[in-house]
């Protein structure tokens, strides 16, 4: 396959995943929809870096760039998100302080 | 022919893509800013030589302090070494003709001086009273002018990223024959650390300040309780940024340490490659320290357990720098210059200030200290006796090679004196405060905080003097100090084995080095570009 | 022949390493300033799953979808435009890379259309607008949607704007086959704003 043909070929990959991400968005897959979305996303974006931006062929310089860029979003959202999904609720909200007193 | 007798025409400077008059540039600058934000300080201290009213109101005293973070923080620290020093050596001593790309590099000063022009403007329209963190949601509806404020620092935030960018690559790509990786002078490492943090964390501070913008201007409520926003969101990613903007200070200051101890102990430091990971893992856990500035913003327990255990790590590393720094000085041939009082000021006081670190990641101490003269004590002593005490070490140590001039060394060994005097004396009252329940950014205290405080703006005024002093030296040694020699200090290090100062070229030939920056049981003789 | 590289660079190849290692590590600049949105977005929904399902069942899925294939065809134009780069014929890079700016051309438009719809609804960003009255939709959805997609846009243009710049240098032999690199990093830019997009679309439009 000439190099240019398989270009195509992922194009036309990408926009098969995103056909399928779209029509599984009018299934109704319950808790599972985010996590299938977000997988197929991953499965795109995994064919943009590495057919595309050729990162497997860059130096290991960039690499490691763009791994740290990853890492760091990644260690952004998990920290973050940790905290408002282990927050207690707070104890004295204005309706249950108005209830106590 | 060096590099200042090249082309004497303004335009040559404005417009230079030397890195070397692009560093003194921004020499300039930061200097400025400096005194600027000195001036701000000094302001702050004489207004609490009385408890209520001194010399301004209250509205006014909101805004002087917050102009005194931004200025100082944004406008002079995270600048100060890698802007100077970093663009004037780094491809100096790893043997390069220029950065990688000299033109951005030249932009980047100008976005610089772009962004502090409008920042300074929006303190002419009215000041900013928020504090330089623009917490939220008071930063959505300050009266004040956040806005351009905010602006000013995303154009600053620019100037930072394309700096970065520019360092990483020049290291990656520029070094001469004999510069391997584990050649690289430690101040290279320093710079390098530094901007790997520079760019990866600035963008997220640019979007955060924009969103308060935003917030401010169009009343979008992205932080706002009552329309579903959460301020503590806010928080999360201004410190994500503003935690590891400290590294982003105090870095390049400890690489400043790092190759003024070598010099002047005339020894090759206790571990190369200790102070190498050190460097490196500083940058990276720095990253995931933010949350020990919220331990009482409502952050969740199970957040700020984790983030006071990994707060804590940052220790570790730091402590394996101070003791590799210590043990370098065994055997070695101490030479008590200016550069290394610095040094050993600087070492004092981020020990000490260090050790307050661990004390306010701890949370249940933390609960007591937060938002008191406690915590500002304690990263004034990081922030300022880390990075300016390296600044000023850097400052003395390679002016003669900047310049080609020697500076006074008595008025240098004053001047010493006088910021460690000063400095202790306005910071060390400052924890005395605050441990007995001042809080910080109070316009009015008790009448029983007086003499405390009357001590702090007193050695504000003595840190003054000395700063004024040191001034006048490097202004009296330009105009007519002697005339340096090439290496005034004997040092191995790579930048010191071309004129002083350099040629615009750096070295007359593309260099290869034949020997590590740190051989000092090589004759100096041996040791050539 | 007139040298190819900057004097201050050993050689061609050191300084396209250069230039790419650079454009790298501005991407990684640039997918830290959307982290902070993504953020914000992850922890907004946690917050209130169900105010963002409703704004998401409204939003305009089939808009989105098409600008999604839009973005991806575009991507595809812009690898193709690299390729023939490669096997030096300009001419068909001209035309890919010129394709590529309009695929983005039409992407923005599409969007503009998608804003149009929403506004006329009376959805405004920040819960102002008449929707909010009657809608038990959760505000901070829509502002967030307004914010994410317009700061997306806006490196659509300036995407844009890079692509049509290169493909006239290419056009003017400013760019030519030995110094190929430099349509790459315009176009591995490109790549990064479509790389956005494929997280962006599912989050804010299907699940």
């Amino acid at each position: 396959m000439t190099p240019s043909r398989k270009i195509v070929a992922i194009g036309i990959a990408l926009v098969a995943l995103a056909a399928l991400s779209f029509t599984l968005s009018h299934v109704s897959l319950g808790v599972a929809a985010l996590p299938v979305a977000i997988l197929i996303a991953v499965g795109k974006a995994g064919l943009v870096v590495h057919f595309f931006m050729e990162l497997s062929d860059a130096r290991a310089s960039a690499i490691l760039a763009f791994i740290s860029g990853i890492l760091l979003l990644a260690i952004l959202l998990v920290l973050a998100v940790a905290d408002v999904e282990t927050r207690a609720a707070p104890p004295l909200l204005p309706a249950n302080h108005a209830h106590l007193s | 022919m060096s590099y200042l007798t090249v082309d004497k025409t303004v335009r040559s400077w404005l417009l230079t893509t030397d890195h070397k008059r692009i560093g003194i540039l921004y020499l300039g600058a930061v200097l400025t800013m400096m005194a600027l934000g000195g001036l701000f300080a000094m302001l702050i201290r004489i207004e609490h030589l009385t408890p209520g009213p001194t010399i301004v109101s209250a509205y006014t005293y909101n805004r002087l302090f917050t102009l005194h973070g931004i200025t100082m923080v944004w406008l002079f620290m995270i600048p100060s070494i890698p802007t100077t020093f970093g663009n004037f050596l780094l491809p100096v001593m790893i043997g390069a003709k220029e950065v990688a790309f000299p033109r951005l590099n030249l932009a980047s000063f100008w976005i610089y001086v772009a962004g502090a022009l409008v920042t300074l403007g929006a303190m002419l329209a009215g000041g900013v009273d928020t504090g330089w963190t623009f917490y939220t949601p008071y930063s959505a509806s300050s009266p004040s002018a956040v806005v351009p404020t905010v602006i000013g620092i995303f154009i600053v935030g620019w100037s930072t990223i394309i700096t970065g960018i520019n360092f990483i690559v020049t290291v990656h790509t520029m070094r001469a024959r004999g510069v391997t990786w584990m050649r690289m002078p430690l101040f290279v490492w320093a710079i390098y650390g530094t901007s790997i943090i520079q760019v990866l964390a600035t963008p997220v501070l640019g979007m955060s300040l924009l969103l308060v913008g935003v917030d401010h201007y169009l009343q979008w409520g992205l932080f706002d309780p009552a329309r579903g926003g959460d301020p503590v969101l806010y928080q999360h990613l201004f410190w994500f940024y503003s935690h590891p903007a400290v590294y982003i200070m105090i870095l390049p200051a400890m690489g400043v340490i790092s190759e003024v101890i070598p010099t002047f102990a005339h020894k090759n430091p206790y571990s190369y490659r200790a102070i190498v990971y050190s460097t490196l893992g500083i940058a990276f856990v720095g990253f995931l320290t933010w949350g020990h500035h919220m331990f009482v913003a409502g952050m969740s327990r199970f957040d700020a357990g984790a983030f006071g255990i990994l707060s804590m790590m940052v220790a570790i590393f730091s402590a394996v720098k101070v003791f590799t720094w210590s043990l370098s000085f065994k055997q070695g041939a101490i030479v008590l210059k200016t550069p290394l009082l610095y040094a050993f000021l600087f070492l004092f006081l981020f020990i000490f200030g260090g050790m307050t670190g661990v004390a306010v990641a701890t949370m249940s101490l933390d609960v007591h200290w937060h938002d008191t003269y406690f915590v500002v004590a304690h990263f004034h002593f990081i922030m300022v006796g880390g990075t300016l005490t390296g600044f000023l070490a850097g400052l003395h140590y390679w002016f003669p090679k900047m310049f080609g001039r020697m500076y006074d060394e008595t008025i240098g060994v004053i001047s010493v004196i006088l910021v460690f005097v000063g400095f202790v004396g306005t910071f060390l009252p400052q924890f005395l405060l605050g441990n007995a329940g001042m809080p910080r950014r109070y316009y009015d205290y008790a009448p029983r905080f007086q003499p405390l405080h009357v001590a702090s703006t007193i050695g504000a005024l003595v840190l003054a003097s000395g700063l004024v002093l040191t001034l006048y030296n490097f202004v009296r040694a330009l105009r007519r100090g002697e005339h340096a020699p090439d290496n005034p200090w004997q040092s191995r290090s790579y930048e010191w084995l071309t004129a002083s100062p350099p040629p615009k070229e750096n070295f007359t030939k593309s260099p290869s080095f034949s020997l590590d920056p740190y051989a000092y049981d090589q004759p100096l003789e041996n040791a050539h570009a | 022949m007139r040298e190819l590289h900057a004097d201050h660079f050993e050689s061609l190849e050191v300084q396209a390493h250069a230039a790419r290692l650079g454009t790298w590590i501005f991407l990684c600049s640039e997918l830290l300033l959307f982290a902070g949105l993504f953020t914000l977005l992850a922890a907004s929904r946690a917050h209130d799953p169900r105010g963002f399902h409703e704004g998401m069942t409204h939003a305009a899925r089939t808009l989105g979808s098409i600008n999604t294939g839009v973005l991806l065809v575009s991507s595809t134009t812009a690898a193709l435009g690299v390729q023939a780069m490669r096997e030096n014929r300009p001419s068909r890079a001209f035309w890919l890379v010129l394709t590529t700016a309009t695929l983005g051309l039409v992407f923005l438009a599409i969007k503009i259309a998608e804003y149009a719809e929403h506004i006329d609804e009376g959805i405004l960003p920040g819960g102002h607008g008449a929707w909010f009255a009657s809608h038990a939709d959760a505000p901070l959805y829509w502002t967030l949607y307004y914010l994410m997609t317009g700061i997306h846009a806006i490196h659509v243009f300036v995407g844009m704007g890079l692509l049509v710049w290169t493909a006239v240098r290419v056009r003017a032999r400013l760019i030519v086959h030995e110094t190929s690199y430099k349509l790459d990093l315009v176009v591995l830019y490109w790549h990064l704003v479509d790389l956005i997009w494929i997280f962006l679309w599912p989050l804010l439009y299907l699940a």
